[in-house]
């Protein structure tokens, strides 16, 4: 696979814009750019899309730190200890921090990458059939011990998220089907665009134009005189990217657990070591780990294609169709070559963008504001109308979204994806418990 | 042509000067136009309505693509339509009421399917002049590279057998081999070639039948190995599979029947689509030429009759699988 710069360059624009919309994240970008995506080569839309989602997580900071507002739920610590540095005076220093623990996840999950990646290679032709049902099983674990507002969320929402996710043709076989009721336009599932978009993004999106940026500070221009790292924060990244590599890489493990997890980690190793300049660590700590488990999140996908987040789903879909085998048949050195070459780049790219123009992205984003969410809106609806109809099944299209909108508004103030990461894993766990029923002659 | 014609309208505006004369002038510049026109539309490629069926990224659309410039070198105007996958491509290509549509698919395996279960037929044009030419393809045996694909024929065996035909085929194909092999194998459902090939990598399956174009490809990749073929001729360079096993039973040399049709044409453009669309598959140089060689298929040189008949020969062979 050869670098296409072109592809970095729109993936990383995409991050920024991805980025910087608070709540709304890559998902939405990936849809946005849906038509564009099923146009592109596979080793393209690889490029686009993990310069995208490296080049986001030093976006999401940005916005977390002048408005208070997360990019993507992983920004939360960025809030609380940025948003903070940023009141008293300190923004540039909360950005350059941010921008700085970022940049050194990058470059600490290139060298692992170097280091590991061959084995990773020997690794994925072990990955068989008992290893993924262990691996799915231990996801709904994961994301049944997650902790929920009600009894609703903890079981109504993943029933109807294994039942809509079984629809359609067997997970293990193509020639029967599951839940159609006859109706063949079924056959294909229920769209996970359309599912996605009415249930989660269209309420977020019209809650967020309802609530537009409350707090803010003066953007103040980039100034290289009021930064500074010192020499055990420089240590401390490299823990943290080494923590957030490993942690993300387990299936179900989500960005946001991963900087909240080491936000907290810091916390308490602040108050141990009485180390100074807490809030900076804090910071430190959630955007190093945020960033090198932007990656290694990729790798379930990568492996077995097993998303494990909505973007990674979109993506996961685009490339089924365009046949594209994840596992050891793709993950190959020259796979590996480019992730190399991406991470270079984008973490350059990604480092300028969230220190020194990070002001410069503000005034923009606070410009348009007014109408982003309206058009992010109205682009989602007509992305996902354009999907149903060059699949030529509108109807079904037209239906998931009306119908789950209704739904979604309604459940606006429940976490609704969970319904969707069920819906995202169930295929690929009926699929693997029934071949392992086979494989021990059980059916 | 256009200058010559663009010089005479010149000339007579040029010689026109009363205003009889213009009147006169203006109406031998239109019937001047319209002639021109005409003779545009007469020259023009005669227009096909093709419904890619299958997956974008998928090997029939790649062999689409490839058949669409040889087409459209030959003078016709193709107007590709996405079809999604085999079935919705087929239920398209049925629903159409369009002059001159044309699919490409396994239409006598996926009506056999739809007759099991008592379903309408995914495509509903099979009279002789709808048939317009033909390609076989075939399936092949393969291990894990570095192991004795022999050993699969040995007795007693126990071994998982990866299948990607349906439950009702799959278990067919097991059951007979374990009764000529007097052995206990285990049929391990797949949904697609790839994954199969995969579970031979991961050592989910001992053993897999898989479709020539992924053997060939993985073959010389070195990932697998793959010595024999249900083409009961033997091919790309592959032994035939019911010579090994020494057994007459049909699915051994069972074929795979991919067919191209055209509906809503008149007798004399079918018959004439028909020999071109023949020539453009078996010519070795053409696109569509090229990518058969690549996916180990064989293209076949076979009047409509003779497609007719092929259809129904392996439309029963599937049903006989089914039940």
């Amino acid at each position: 696979m050869e670098l296409d710069y072109t592809f970095i360059v729109i993936g990383s624009l995409a991050g920024v814009i991805g980025g910087m919309m608070p709540g709304v994240g890559m998902t939405v970008m990936m849809i946005s750019a849906y038509p564009l995506l099923v146009s592109l080569q596979v080793e393209q839309i690889f490029q686009l899309y993990i310069s995208a989602i490296l080049v986001s997580q030093f976006a999401g900071s940005i916005v977390a730190t002048y408005f208070a507002i997360p990019g993507e739920m992983s920004s939360v610590p960025a809030i609380i200890e940025g948003h903070g540095m940023a009141k008293q005076g300190k923004a540039n220093q909360a950005i350059f921090v941010s921008a700085f623990g970022s940049f050194v996840g990058g470059i600490v999950t290139l060298l692992i990458l170097l280091c590991f990646g061959g084995f990773l290679l020997k690794a994925f032709t072990h990955f068989n059939t008992v290893f993924n049902v262990f691996l799915v099983s231990l996801v709904f674990v994961f994301l049944f011990l997650l902790p929920t507002k009600n009894w609703i969320e903890k079981f109504c929402f993943p029933l109807a998220g294994i039942v809509l996710g079984l629809i359609g043709t067997t997970p293990h076989d193509n020639h029967d089907s599951w839940l159609t009721f006859g109706i063949r336009d079924l056959e294909a599932g229920i769209p996970l665009m359309g599912l996605m978009i009415g249930l989660y993004s269209l309420p977020l999106l019209t809650t967020l134009h309802k609530n537009r940026i409350k707090e803010t500070i003066k953007i103040t221009a980039f100034r290289f005189d009021q930064i500074n790292i010192k020499l055990y924060q420089f240590g401390l990244s490299i823990f943290y990217a080494v923590y957030g590599f490993l942690l993300a890489f387990v299936p179900g493990v989500g960005l946001d657990v991963v900087s909240n997890t080491a936000h907290k980690m810091q916390e308490t190793f602040n108050n141990k070591f009485k180390l100074p300049d807490k809030m900076e660590n804090n910071l430190l700590a959630a955007e190093t780990a945020n960033n090198s488990g932007a990656l290694s999140i990729m790798l379930p996908l990568l492996a077995f294609g097993l998303p494990t987040n909505t973007s990674q789903a979109i993506l996961n879909n685009i490339l089924t169709d365009k046949n594209y085998l994840f596992g050891v048949l793709s993950f190959n050195q020259s796979f590996i070559d480019m992730l190399l070459g991406i991470i270079v780049i984008t973490s350059f790219l990604g480092f300028i963008l969230a220190g020194p123009l990070a002001s410069l992205l503000c005034l923009l984003y606070r410009k348009t504001e007014k109408f982003i969410y309206l058009a992010l809106g109205i682009i989602l609806v007509l992305v996902t109308l354009y999907s149903g109809h060059n699949s030529l099944n509108l109807t079904v299209y037209l239906s998931t979204l009306i119908i789950t909108f209704i739904i979604g508004m309604y459940l606006r103030d429940y976490n609704v994806l969970r319904i969707i990461y069920f819906f995202m894993v169930t295929p690929f766990f009926v699929e693997n418990w029934l071949r392992l029923a086979f494989m021990l002659d059980i059916l | 042509m256009l200058l010559q014609i663009l010089s005479y309208i010149v000339k007579i505006s040029r010689a026109n000067k009363t205003k009889k004369g213009k009147v006169k002038m203006k109406l031998k510049i239109l019937s001047i136009i319209l002639a021109f026109m005409l003779s545009i539309s007469a020259n023009a490629g005669e227009k096909i309505t093709m419904i890619l069926a299958g997956s974008p990224g998928g090997t029939f659309n790649a062999f689409n693509a490839e058949l669409i410039k040889d087409l459209e070198e030959a003078g016709y105007d193709v107007d590709a339509q996405p079809g999604e996958s085999m079935v919705k491509g087929g239920q398209i290509y049925s629903g159409l009421d369009k002059e001159n549509v044309f699919v490409f698919l396994p239409s006598s395996q996926l009506n056999a399917e739809d007759d099991l279960v008592d379903r309408e037929h995914t495509v509903n044009t099979t009279a002789q002049h709808n048939f317009m030419f033909g390609v076989v393809n075939y399936k092949s045996l393969c291990v894990k590279s570095g192991t004795d694909l022999n050993a699969v024929f040995n007795t007693g065996n126990a071994l998982k057998i990866g299948m990607n035909e349906g439950e009702r085929i799959n278990d067919k194909y097991v059951e007979r081999w374990n009764k000529v092999t007097e052995s206990k194998n285990i049929m391990v459902p797949y949904n697609s070639s790839g994954k199969q090939i995969k579970g031979l990598i991961t050592g989910d399956i001992d053993v897999t039948l898989v479709n020539e174009a992924k053997a060939l490809r993985f073959s010389k990749e070195g990932i697998v190995t793959c010595n024999y073929t249900t083409n009961p001729n033997g091919g790309n360079g592959f032994d035939p599979l019911i010579a090994k096993i020494n057994d007459s039973w049909f699915g051994w040399h069972y074929e795979y029947l991919l067919l191209g049709h055209l509906k809503n044409s008149d007798e004399e453009f079918s018959q004439r689509f028909h020999k071109v669309v023949t020539a453009i598959i078996n010519d070795p140089t053409s696109n569509a030429g090229k990518k058969i060689a690549k996916n180990g298929w064989f293209a076949q040189d076979l009047s409509q009759e003779d497609l007719e008949k092929k259809y129904k020969e392996v439309y029963d062979a599937t049903s006989k699988l089914l039940k």
